[in-house]
């Protein structure tokens, strides 16, 4: 039927428009030919029928070819009923096909309907191998092998590509499937899982639920994946009443089916290190990634900046890319986000047909440029920002319209009229912006010297100048100011150390700032070199400035800075051992570090040290031999000095050694008197490996004084949806300091690694916390190493208190132990919930004001020393 | 009988595996106690949660803590057959089919999330779990104390309200009582408080006390409560207080009361002239206001027939108007007047004895406390016969017959010529040659214009002469009225006055009442205020005795109240 | 020092308060001239400080719900209960400068003597707030009581086991000494530790029930086998059989010791919070009945 429609194409296709040549009439001939049918595709054919529809053409004059059997691949293979969320809520949805938040099933009807009801013209399990030609005349070459030609070609074909398959006879068989929608709808089965990745760990422990299910790992280890699959998977294997089992360095030969009834559907042969096997299953279920969409990209012709696999081809702003005609969206081309992809393919086809209209992000540009002091269009400012900023000079233009859209522009005023001016100008643009839910970002107008930030403050965002003066304004250990400039950039110590800020950063004459969120910022560091390099760079230097050299002008840093080492650590590594001669000392960058002595058979922690403190400085000032064993806490990241830097930097008329080495005194008396003192020492162990090393906001409790009541439980729950985050009873103990199962607020919170919705945030005042968008995938469950994080359904409300004083009715105050929660609670799903320190809560931690005999309370690092003292006595 | 228990374990690698075990006992005991045949754990089982017993052919079930689900459904109890799934906590316990040798079989699925730390259910370990309990306990109290407290005493004032006997052992509204009556009180009341607390939340109202203290009347007189603008006097209960510890407090006898009235001065009381008291001692004392008597004289001729009228004057302007002639200071002056007998000086109790309440003295009589010196005599050569005393015309008429009977009677009159004629005054002198009679008249008529004019009566009394033809009405007498009570309103105590320091007996009168200086018997004698302020106040002063108010006044007037007797 | 007790928060600043409450109190009672009226309820005076005392009673209960009212800003529970205790205290002298001492078998004592009851329960109870968690503390070593029972239960299964290889009489005595031992129980049994287990003693032939307190004897019973055992593996199997007796007996003495002062620790609530509730009322009504027979 399709080869009809086909054949009758071109005549009043050409007639209409009076050029292009007669194409061979079996070859089906288009203007658009749309590759992937995901987000971006459909809504770009989407648009293109909608054109036609318009211009009245009974033929379409594109097609969207979809290698897959159904449209938008990816989401189909969501897990049932996953969230599937519509961020950024700012930005406006601008395509011929709806689309809202909601579970992934509606939103497949949404596509579904949408390309029913254009009647879009879209060929599915057709994939595109190969593409030739060029601009007016591409060819496609389809999986079957017919061909179809196009004017355009638009790359919508997103970046997981498609599934690598086994590779072996019987890969296509039924009961070998390469995804899993719903581990539950399998009971009892035999399953092998072929795959060590993170996707085929999860299948295999939610299948291992009720199946017996196999792991084929061709490697000896499951190194590919995230620490916390890794521990899981480690533990189902050990544990002997799991279900899962593993076979390491074993792969499939071959697959075929059972004939004799009653056995299981698939006989298998195994390639294992003892040679080959045969095993009976009912099912194979292959994770083995999928087969990156680059290669077939390249073959087209389109360049990539460089080999790293999350590189982004170079794109005009029409989304065109090196070779003319052919158009790349969607998340290849670093559109991650479904909407910004639906917009782009609205776009691109608009584009191609030669309409130059504004992206749909345009306006919210316009809002961030608003309050800038000159008029600009805002393409023409973004192309100035970039230029004005080296960092980000070799950055995409569509990378860099991305960062900027997700930054907050700041603008520096002189106090009076010209604040006043641009004050009331921001007014009168957020008034227009009122009704929008949620209002998107405009220019902050600040007055120059304002402050930016304080010292102690959780900052979380990077700074980068476009214009004008910052200074920057350290206390400790002495009061520098620095004058940053034009291009240069600050807040990366917060950013890379997690710690607090350390200085105060002061709007300077006529500054203009771009503040950075650390989640893109953190994204951008990873995918790109030149970045992360630069933020790296000026880490070091700033560490060396701030500890030797405060008044050395940057540009001799530089040479230092360029030699000096960055080592990463995991936790309980050793970074130098007591006794051995050390050339050098270390700046913690990250994470934490303990000092240890031996006395006797046993390690004495004499020292814990925090991101930003020196390691090791002795070596270099005192006697070479160490004195101390250093080992991270956590996983570290520490700066190497070697001696001859260090002598360069100290050999500065303007060093400050004195500090130095008052800091280095001063700490040798510390450790020495901690290992007089073996109890503190060994309290400060157990704190450490209660994980005290990275907290920064801690709940302790004194057994002594505590009654037992479970009142901050209870404080814990009532406070927050009747679900505590807080379990008291449970938890370590070491005279009589009890830490409960809480959370730390670690530095580098474990929980924020990869959060989807990225819906754990970390407040100025450092509380680590969920906020509504949480999608229950649990993710911060595992990845949390001190499991303070629950996966709960709502609480049901309860009768008011005095219904309970008086007549006991609703089981008091406090989380109800397995209560049941309501019907709509359970629609919801399970959420995560973690203790936020009662940041929305007026007076501060719930869990400490209610305690009514003062054992419980909340104390930062630097109170550690004391705790540890308070127990001495 | 013999049960064979087959649990199935996960093996490792996933195998499930059978542990069995054979249970030979009359009765399968399950729960989480160490007891018990199958002992399973969980928060939901308790001790000894059920147990399975062979009744007839079948297995029976029945649980003595809780319930059970067999085959899904809650059950107390419940016949078994083969296959059945029954749910305690959450494992799973099926009947399968016995292997030879065997009654029954039990196939045990244990849930393996539950760790042995569950086993703490299978104890009381908290006083939750005991009889114990806030609650009931609270509500318990609370209910017996509005019973007992409340409920109780109600019925029993209901039942005084009804006069009806309140059971002996029933707590009645003596649990309401705030302290014991005083005991007059309670020989006259008992536990009836519905006597004075006639309705509850209002305070003991001035007529419960008038229905049994009649006599007592209120501080105004009505009489003179309508000359004020004032309302009736405050509460009974203001001074009286009930149930006070020790009950010799029955009285407030402090000053604030009385003060609160006669303090401010903008308390109008009409035309009662009641002078602001800020207290005594210290000025805060109004000048003393005696009640004087004072002559009246209807009309100008019938100028003896007196009347006496009380007055009230501050005593420092006031005078007496008894229209007696004497002078304190003429008695006590030993020069003059000593006493008889023993010579020694005249002592104020000779004449003023006090009477028995210590406040008022015996009135003073020509008869009781002047005769003994001052004799009636009028002739020297007849010193036994005296004038009659308080009587002017039997005065005229015993002159006349003395006279008459002296000259009529010759050897009488022969014999008292010459000792007649030594003190005869000029004109007795002149010589007598009428008749006898005439002669005694003559000499009658001087003596008694002698005895009303010059020397005799004329020496304490005023007399009038009234020129009457007719001697027995010539002379008339002013009459003498002494007032008894300056002070009818307050007390006064001259007993415990008897001894001032070292001062005894009349010295200690002397130091109050200013008698020895005292010339005319106008003087009122009457101590000034600041006498008595000299050594009392109403404060505790160092040297002053403290008295209050009530000391003096008396809140309750007396008097003027039917069946009230008047001292 | 970072963890300070409910009596020295804020350096006792309540303390100062309650002495400055009884200064008054005690300033106002001496304003009254006993001369005119003895000093009770019926003064002026008395009526301030019969105020003053309700209302501190009403303060005193509103801890109840201040506790649970978690979201409130007003101080922290622990300044409450501070305040609590010392001006709790307090009241104990209002209440009884507001009666003159005068008592009797009326309404009015009986609220005073549930007054007193409550403050000194209270008393007790600050003891034991006080004494009692560093007992536990150091008791449980910080372990949870939960611990304890799961390693009892293991200990449980493995002497039973070890117990069936052993003489039939041991294998009785051992296995009745599992099941007859007693944790907890009723009020007195968890506030005196009672131990009412048994175990029943015998050589296979004749046995009899035997008191198993602190489950001595029956270790006892084991050991005496201990030379008369007839193979050496029986030898053994006895040995290790006292090994985990012995770790029983430890561990349900800690277990018991930690149910006893816990029951010590909360016990005197269940005094305090009935009283309180019958002290309010009592008191509402010492009150309406003040005016009810004014």
């Amino acid at each position: 039927m399709q080869r009809t429609v086909v054949a009758t194409i071109p005549v009043d296709y050409l007639t209409k428009k009076g050029r292009g040549r007669l194409a061979t009439p079996q070859m089906p001939s288009f203007k658009i030919a749309i590759i992937g049918a995901g987000p971006a595709g459909i809504s770009a054919a989407a648009r293109a029928a909608e054109r036609d529809r318009a211009a009245g053409l009974q033929h379409p004059s594109y097609v969207l070819l979809e290698g897959f059997s159904a449209h938008a691949k990816t989401i189909q293979r969501y897990q049932k009923g996953k969230h599937v969320m519509a961020e950024p809520g700012f930005l406006d949805l601008r395509s011929d096909v709806d689309f809202q938040a909601g579970p992934r099933e509606r939103v497949l009807s949404m596509w579904g309907d949408g390309l029913e009801d254009l009647s879009v013209n879209v060929r599915f399990t057709s994939e595109v191998r190969q593409i030739r030609g060029n601009r007016g005349a591409f060819t496609l070459q389809l999986g079957n092998g017919e061909d179809v030609v196009a004017e355009h070609v638009v790359l919508a074909i997103g970046l997981e590509g498609n599934p690598r398959k086994l590779g072996v006879a019987g890969e296509d068989l039924e009961r070998v499937q390469y995804q899993l929608d719903d581990p539950r709808e399998f009971r009892d089965e035999t399953i092998l899982i072929v795959g060590a990745g993170d996707s085929a760990i999860e299948n295999a422990l939610a299948l291992a639920e009720q199946n017996d299910v196999w792991i084929l790992n061709r490697g000896k280890e499951f190194s590919r994946a995230k620490d916390a699959n890794l521990n899981a998977i480690v533990a189902a294997i050990t544990d002997p009443r799991s279900r899962l089992n593993c076979h390491y360095e074993t792969s499939i030969r071959g697959v075929t089916l059972n004939s004799t009834p009653g056995s299981p559907a698939l006989s298998v042969v195994l390639q294992t290190a003892m040679g080959e096997q045969s095993v009976q299953c009912d099912r194979i279920i292959a994770r083995l990634g999928a087969i990156p969409p680059r290669k077939f990209v390249e073959s087209i012709g389109i360049k990539f900046p460089n080999e790293r696999s999350d590189a982004i081809p170079e794109l005009t702003r029409h989304y065109e890319s090196n070779v003319p005609g052919v158009y790349v969206i969607g998340s290849l081309a670093g559109y991650p986000l479904i909407k910004q992809a639906m917009n782009q393919g609205h776009d691109v086809v608009e584009f191609i047909h030669g309409n130059d209209i504004k992206p749909a992000d345009h306006p919210l540009l316009e809002y961030q440029f608003h309050g800038l002091p000159f008029e600009r269009s805002a393409d023409e400012m973004l192309e100035r920002f970039q230029t004005l900023i080296p960092m980000f000079r070799e950055l995409n233009a569509l990378a860099f319209r991305e960062i900027i859209i997700e930054s907050d522009i700041i603008a520096a005023y002189q106090p009076g009229a010209e604040y006043d001016d641009a004050q009331r100008k921001m007014v009168l643009l957020e008034k227009c912006l009122q009704q929008r839910k949620p209002s998107p970002r405009i220019t902050r107008i600040v007055r120059e010297g304002e402050v930016i930030y304080e010292p102690g403050e959780f900052g979380t965002s990077f700074f980068t100048i476009v214009d004008g003066e910052v200074t920057l304004e350290s206390a400790a250990p002495q009061n520098i100011r620095t004058q940053l400039g034009r291009g240069e950039f600050f807040g990366e110590m917060s950013l890379l150390s997690g710690r607090p800020r350390i200085d105060r950063a002061i709007a300077g004459p006529g500054c203009i700032l771009v503040e950075t969120p650390r989640r893109t910022m953190l994204k951008l560091m990873n995918s790109n070199e030149e970045v992360r390099g630069g933020i790296d760079w000026i880490f070091i230097v700033r560490e060396l400035q701030r500890h030797f050299a405060p008044f050395a002008p940057l540009k001799e840093l530089r040479t230092v800075a360029s030699r000096v080492k960055l080592h990463q650590f995991k936790a309980g590594d050793v970074i130098f051992r007591e006794g051995e001669t050390g050339e050098s000392l270390y700046v913690l960058r990250s994470g934490g570090v303990t000092l240890s002595r031996k006395q006797g058979g046993a390690n004495l922690v004499v020292s814990q040290l925090r991101a930003g403190q020196l390691i090791g400085e002795m070596s270099l000032m005192g006697d070479p031999v160490r004195r101390e064993t250093a080992a991270a806490t956590v996983a570290a990241e520490v700066i190497e000095i070697k001696r001859r830097e260090f002598v360069e930097l100290t050999r500065r008329t303007d060093a400050r050694l004195e500090p130095l080495q008052q800091d280095v005194s001063r700490r040798a008396v510390d450790n020495a008197r901690m290992q007089v003192r073996p109890e503190t020492g060994s309290m400060m162990n157990f704190l450490m490996n209660e994980g005290l090393g990275e907290a920064t906001n801690v709940l302790v409790i004194d057994e002594s004084l505590c009654v037992g009541c479970d009142n901050c439980e209870k404080a814990c729950a009532e406070t927050h949806g009747g679900v505590s985050s807080l379990d008291r009873e449970a938890g370590a103990t070491y005279a009589n300091v009890h830490i409960p199962v809480a959370c730390r607020h670690c530095e580098q919170p474990h929980c924020m690694k990869d959060c989807p919705p990225n819906a754990i945030r970390r407040s100025e005042n450092g509380e680590v916390y969920i906020n509504d968008s949480c999608i229950g995938c649990g993710n911060c469950q595992a990845n949390c190493p001190y499991d303070v994080i629950r996966m709960v359904y709502e609480a049901p409300k309860k009768p008011g208190l005095w219904s309970w004083l008086l007549f006991a009715t609703g089981g008091g105050p406090g989380e109800q132990v397995g209560y049941a929660p309501e019907p709509a609670a359970k629609a919801k799903g399970k959420k995560a919930v973690k203790c936020d320190a009662c940041a929305g809560v007026d007076g501060g931690p719930a869990c400490v004001r209610t305690c009514p005999t003062g054992a419980a309370i909340r104390i930062g690092p630097d109170q550690f020393v004391d705790l540890v003292e308070e127990r001495k006595r | 009988m013999e049960v064979l228990l087959r649990e199935l374990r996960e093996g490792p690698d996933g195998i499930p595996e059978y542990h069995d075990t054979q249970i030979s006992a009359a009765v399968v005991t399950i729960g989480s106690a160490a007891d018990q045949r199958l002992q399973l754990l969980g928060k939901s089982i308790a001790a000894h949660h059920a147990s399975i017993r062979q009744s007839g052919s079948q297995l029976e079930l029945t649980c003595r803590a809780g319930k059970v689900r067999v085959n899904g459904e809650l059950q107390g109890s419940a016949k078994l057959v083969i296959g059945d799934v029954i749910e305690i906590g959450s494992h799973q316990l099926q009947l399968v089919q016995p292997p030879v040798g065997f009654d029954a079989a039990l196939e045990l699925r244990p849930d393996k999330n539950i760790d042995a730390s569950a086993f703490e259910g299978a104890f009381r370990t908290d006083l939750l779990q005991t009889w114990m309990g806030k609650r009931p306990t609270a509500w318990m109290a609370i209910g017996l104390i509005l019973i007992v407290g409340l409920a109780l005493p109600l019925a029993a004032v209901m039942m005084h309200r009804a006069d009806r006997a309140v059971p002996a052992m029933m707590p009645g509204d003596a649990l309401w009582s705030s302290g014991p009556l005083s005991a007059a009180h309670r020989q006259a009341i008992g536990d009836r408080c519905n006597v004075c607390h006639q309705t509850l939340f209002q305070r003991v109202t001035n007529e419960s006390c008038g229905s049994c203290h009649q006599s007592i009347h209120d501080h105004v007189r009505p009489e003179h409560l309508a000359l004020t603008q004032l309302d009736r006097t405050q509460r009974c209960a203001t001074c009286h207080r009930e149930h006070n510890e020790p009950e010799t407090y029955l009285v407030n006898s402090g000053d604030g009361e009385c003060l609160a009235c006669h303090q401010n001065s903008n308390h109008t009381f009409g035309s009662l002239d009641v002078a602001p008291v800020e207290g005594f001692g210290g000025a805060g004392h109004p000048e003393f206001k005696a009640r004087l008597l004072k002559p009246h004289a209807p009309d100008a001729n019938a100028s003896t027939m007196l009347q006496w009228l009380a007055e009230r004057a501050s005593i420092d302007a006031a005078v007496e108007q008894s229209n007696l002639k004497f002078s304190h200071a003429q008695h006590l002056d030993t020069d003059r007047v000593r006493r008889g007998g023993d010579g020694e000086q005249l002592d104020c109790a000779d004449c003023h004895r006090l009477q028995s309440n210590g406040e008022h003295f015996e009135p003073i009589t020509m008869e009781a406390n002047c005769s003994s010196c001052h004799e009636l005599t009028f002739d020297p050569s007849a010193p036994d016969r005296q004038l009659p005393h308080g009587k002017p015309r039997d005065v005229v008429l015993t002159l006349q017959d003395y006279f008459t009977r002296k000259i009529i009677d010759p050897d009488a009159a022969r014999a008292t010529w010459d000792q007649r004629r030594l003190p005869a005054s000029a004109d007795s002198l002149q010589p007598c040659n009428a008749s006898a009679f005439a002669c005694a008249m003559r000499s009658a008529l001087a003596e008694t214009e002698n005895q009303f004019t010059r020397h005799g009566c004329i020496g304490c009394h005023t007399v009038v002469d009234t020129q009457s033809k007719v001697l027995a009405d010539r002379f008339q007498v002013v009459p003498i009225r002494l007032a008894r009570d300056y002070f009818p309103a307050a007390r006064f105590d001259h007993r415990s006055h008897e001894s001032q320091g070292k001062l005894t007996g009349g010295a200690a009168c002397l130091s109050c009442h200013k008698a020895a200086d005292s010339r005319e018997s106008s003087d009122l004698l009457l101590p000034p205020v600041a006498t008595c302020e000299s050594c009392h106040s109403d404060r505790p002063l160092a040297e002053r005795v403290t008295t209050s108010c009530v000391t003096c006044h008396a809140f309750h007037p007396q008097g003027s109240k039917p069946n009230q007797d008047a001292n | 020092m970072i963890h300070r007790g409910l009596l020295r928060y804020q350096g006792a600043r309540y303390l100062w308060w309650a002495l400055g409450v009884i200064a008054a109190s005690v300033a106002v009672y001496l304003s009254q001239d006993s001369a005119t009226q003895p000093p009770n309820g019926g003064t002026w005076q008395g009526y301030v400080l019969g105020t003053l005392g309700a209302l501190l009673v009403a303060w005193l209960g509103l801890l109840a719900i201040r506790k649970r009212s978690y979201r409130s800003t007003a101080g922290t529970v622990q300044g409450w209960t501070s305040a609590h205790v010392y001006l709790g205290s307090a009241l104990l002298i209002v209440a009884t400068l507001h009666c003159g001492v005068q008592f009797g078998w009326n309404i009015h004592t009986f609220a005073y003597a549930l007054m007193c009851i409550v403050i000194f329960s209270g008393f007790f109870g600050l003891y034991s707030y006080v004494r009692h968690p560093q007992l536990i503390a150091s008791n449980r070593e910080g372990g949870a009581r939960s611990e304890l029972f799961a390693e009892l239960f293991e200990l449980d299964q493995q002497t039973r086991v070890l117990a069936q290889r052993c003489a039939a009489g041991v294998a009785i005595a051992v296995g009745s000494s599992i099941e007859r031992t007693t944790i907890g129980g009723g009020v007195s049994s968890q506030l005196f530790g009672n131990d009412r287990s048994f175990f029943i003693r015998g050589d296979g032939a004749t046995s009899a029930v035997a008191r198993n307190t602190d489950q001595q004897p029956v270790i006892d019973f084991v050991a005496a086998r201990l030379p008369r055992a007839e193979k050496g593996a029986e030898a053994a199997n006895l040995q290790q059989l006292i090994v985990f007796l012995c770790r029983r007996q430890t561990v349900l003495r800690r277990i018991r010791r930690d149910i006893r002062l816990r029951a010590w620790l909360k016990i005197w609530l269940y005094f305090h919070i009935p009283m309180t509730a019958a002290l309010v009322i009592a008191l509402v009504l010492h009150i309406v009945v003040t005016f009810m027979y004014w």
